[in-house]
């Protein structure tokens, strides 16, 4: 079905080849799945077979590719439409419409299928992806794994016969991965061929049939599900991946700090928008130097509490304390800082170095050596005159952590410090968190990745869940931790 | 209320700009905004139809009134409220074009009345740019008033430059990555095939909308004839 042969490519611009003597071939109904570090190349080998690489990506092509027999050098990224269908990682940026209904028949427009032809395909594609509560809705109110689901659908509508998905779970919570395995689940049923890139494993744990390890733009490892599924805790993380069975999260679930002298006191907070709440009667109290986990399903206040103890917004009713000592909200920003989950909003001036002294000349701190220091620690001496943008993601997430590690405030809280982070930097981002709670700062995790929060956290809180929550098993989360990675 | 074909909306569209800036004259000017005014009560828009009507009312009265302020005054506010006057019947009837338009149907008409491509994907793009803009620039603003740079007198004396810096470069680069992901996932989707187009969206035109359309074209005709008989010039 995919035949891809001895492919090298490098994208124009850049001095190293992305892919290098790449060969994969894929049958038909078979799901394989590539994994691999950040910038392994493995977005690269998706782009070549939804055929963005040579059409919309520029760049140096040896060798090719075959979609059943057909060479993609030698036709348009349209020709493919329906034999093809693409879902992407970010789901906020995937769509052409403004309504639901219209992005579903986007695809089924642009081929020019008649009107009858396509409301059959458009009544069959919402009674078979179960998507009836989707329809006819403004794109702009949906969560992120909605928007994901009609990605999707717009896709199926067109009837393809590869589905290619390029990291489709790095920005979803866990009900919207479950959400994404049953789409993907019914489509293996119905014998399509499955194309997709992840470093998130476990969800993929019935339905792929071979995984591909890449490694600077080579097939470093190949096994089938059955193999993989015999691999070791160590072995796994020896190869930089994650964990292939869901992770447990097996933490205490508690709201007292770990001392009497909290540095951050949360009493019944209520938190919304305009009267409005999302979130009541939360309590928490945190120490210096501690790491909580702030965990709940997508739409349960996470964020909109992180908004509130950092000042952004006013809460309904309740206090927040710093150091024992009220603080209103509008003060909140002096003691209280977030890192988002995405780092772009955070980095605006022209270099890194310039970046990270703003933040220092903001709480007059002059000391050029706690700058570089800073930078040091967090791996980015070699690129302090570069311009953050054009740094990766997980760089510029560093940056703004460097950001937050100079600035007055004693809490930080991270919203998502590692969707969409492989292994190894998942890792490395665990490092720089102890790091900062070390500094004697409180650190507010938010976040879904359980293999992350089991990693760092000494406990959880659970926002917006059912009252029997303190009934669940109290348990030490370190010794837990080998058990529930474990295959 | 009577719903319009969104491609009669958008003739009528280019027939009250003209009728708007050619009739400066305040009597065809007045019988111009009520014609649109009738129309958008119909269209069942009685709420944007009350407000357009206090304003022009409002500038009317001021206009009024200015005859008897000092003459620097008095010329500078007749060219305000001339351009007042002018705009809002154009305003009025952009916004119940809005309010009864889905994106798809603008869309979908467009590409019916035979429009190019290009204009079309362009027009689709800038405006779902806007929903997309303003929940960015929500976030970018919360990340500067984290930092402090929030839009403060203080810090518009004081740091002006920074300011700015930081409200467009998260700005540019997101919107840079957005429309380079966007086009990435509608060029797989055939966005660029050049086979005719089919709509999802489908026109028919009543009886109310060629009622329509012929009355206005009548009342252009009889507007601009009435001003060539007055002024000898169309």
């Amino acid at each position: 079905m995919i035949d891809i042969n001895n492919v090298s490519f490098r994208y124009s611009g850049s001095d190293v080849d992305n892919l290098s003597d790449f060969d994969l071939h894929v049958k038909k109904g078979e799901c394989v799945l590539l994994t691999g570090e950040s910038g392994c190349g493995k977005t690269c080998a998706v782009r070549l077979v939804n055929t963005l690489i040579p059409h919309f990506y520029e760049g140096q092509l040896k060798g090719n590719i075959l979609i059943d027999g057909v060479n993609t050098l030698e036709k348009q990224p349209h020709d493919f439409s329906e034999k093809i269908g693409s879902v992407f990682q970010d789901p906020r940026s995937q769509f052409f419409s403004l309504d639901t209904d219209s992005e579903i028949v986007f695809g089924m427009e642009n081929k020019g299928l008649p009107y009858e032809k396509m409301k059959e395909r458009y009544d069959e594609t919402v009674r078979e992806l179960k998507i009836e509560n989707l329809v006819g809705r403004n794109i702009f109110e949906l969560s992120g794994g909605q928007k994901q689901t009609i990605a999707f659908a717009s896709v199926y509508a067109l009837h393809p016969d590869i589905f290619v998905l390029d990291e489709p779970s790095s920005n979803l919570d866990p009900d919207a991965i479950e959400e994404l395995c049953r789409l993907l689940r019914f489509i293996k049923s119905q014998g399509k061929t499955i194309f997709i890139s992840e470093h998130r494993l476990y969800f993929l744990r019935d339905i792929v049939d071979r995984i591909i390890l890449i490694e600077h733009g080579r097939i470093k490892h190949e096994w089938t599900a059955q193999q993989f599924r015999g691999l070791t805790s160590d072995e796994m993380s020896g190869f930089g991946l994650r964990s292939f069975a869901p992770t447990v999260l097996d933490l205490p679930i508690s709201t007292s700090a770990a001392d009497s002298k909290p540095l951050l006191e949360v009493r019944e907070l209520s938190v919304g928008y305009e009267k409005e709440s999302v979130a009541d009667s939360i309590s928490i109290a945190v120490s210096a130097g501690e790491l909580v986990g702030v965990v709940g399903k997508n739409g349960c206040g996470k964020t909109t509490l992180a908004r509130t103890l950092c000042g952004l917004q006013k809460e309904i009713s309740g206090d927040v304390l710093f150091s024992g000592k009220k603080v209103k909200w509008k003060k909140r920003m002096d003691h209280a800082y977030i890192v988002m989950q995405d780092p772009d909003y955070q980095l605006f001036t022209d270099s890194v170095y310039q970046e990270v002294s703003l933040a220092a000349s903001m709480v007059g701190e002059r000391d050029e050596k706690r700058i570089d220091e800073i930078l040091e620690k967090l791996n980015l001496t070699e690129y302090k005159d570069r311009h953050p943008m054009s740094l990766s993601r997980g760089q510029k997430q560093r940056v703004a952590i460097g950001v937050a590690m100079l600035s007055s405030a004693d809490v930080v809280i991270f919203d998502e410090p590692t969707s969409g982070l492989d292994y190894k930097n998942m890792q490395s981002v665990s490092a720089i968190l102890r790091e900062i709670a070390a500094m004697g700062k409180a650190v507010i995790i938010i976040s879904h990745d359980n293999e992350m929060l089991m990693n760092v956290c000494s406990r959880v809180v659970r926002i917006g869940e059912a009252p029997d929550k303190s009934e669940l098993p109290v348990t030490d989360g370190i010794g837990t931790y080998k058990k529930c990675i474990s295959v | 209320m009577l719903a319009i074909d969104t491609r009669v909306k958008l003739i009528l569209f280019v027939l009250v700009n003209f009728m708007v800036f050619g009739l400066k004259n305040i009597y065809l000017g007045m019988i111009c905004f009520g014609a649109i005014c009738i129309l958008s009560l119909f269209m069942g828009q009685k709420k944007h139809v009350i407000k357009y009507v206090i304003i022009y009312a409002v500038t009317m009265t001021v206009q009024y009134l200015s005859q008897f302020t000092p003459k620097t005054i008095f010329s500078l506010l007749s060219v305000f409220t001339l351009f007042v006057r002018v705009m809002i019947p154009v305003m009025l009837f952009s916004s119940v074009f809005i309010s009864t338009t889905k994106v798809s149907e603008m869309i979908a008409a467009m590409f019916s009345m035979k429009m190019p491509r290009s204009l079309v994907i362009t027009f689709a793009m800038t405006l779902r740019f806007f929903p997309t803009f303003s929940e960015e620039m929500h976030n970018i603003y919360a990340a500067m008033k984290l930092r402090g740079i929030n839009i403060s007198l203080k810090n518009v004396f004081t740091r002006p430059l920074l300011l700015f810096e930081a409200m467009l470069v998260p700005i540019i680069m997101r919107s840079a990555s957005i429309a380079e992901e966007l086009s990435a996932s509608a060029v797989t989707r055939g966005l660029d095939n050049p086979s005719p187009r089919s709509s999802f969206v489908r026109f028919r035109i009543t009886a109310f909308d060629v009622t329509v359309l012929a009355l206005f074209l009548m009342l252009f005709v009889v507007l601009f004839y009435c001003k060539y008989r007055l002024y000898g010039r169309i």
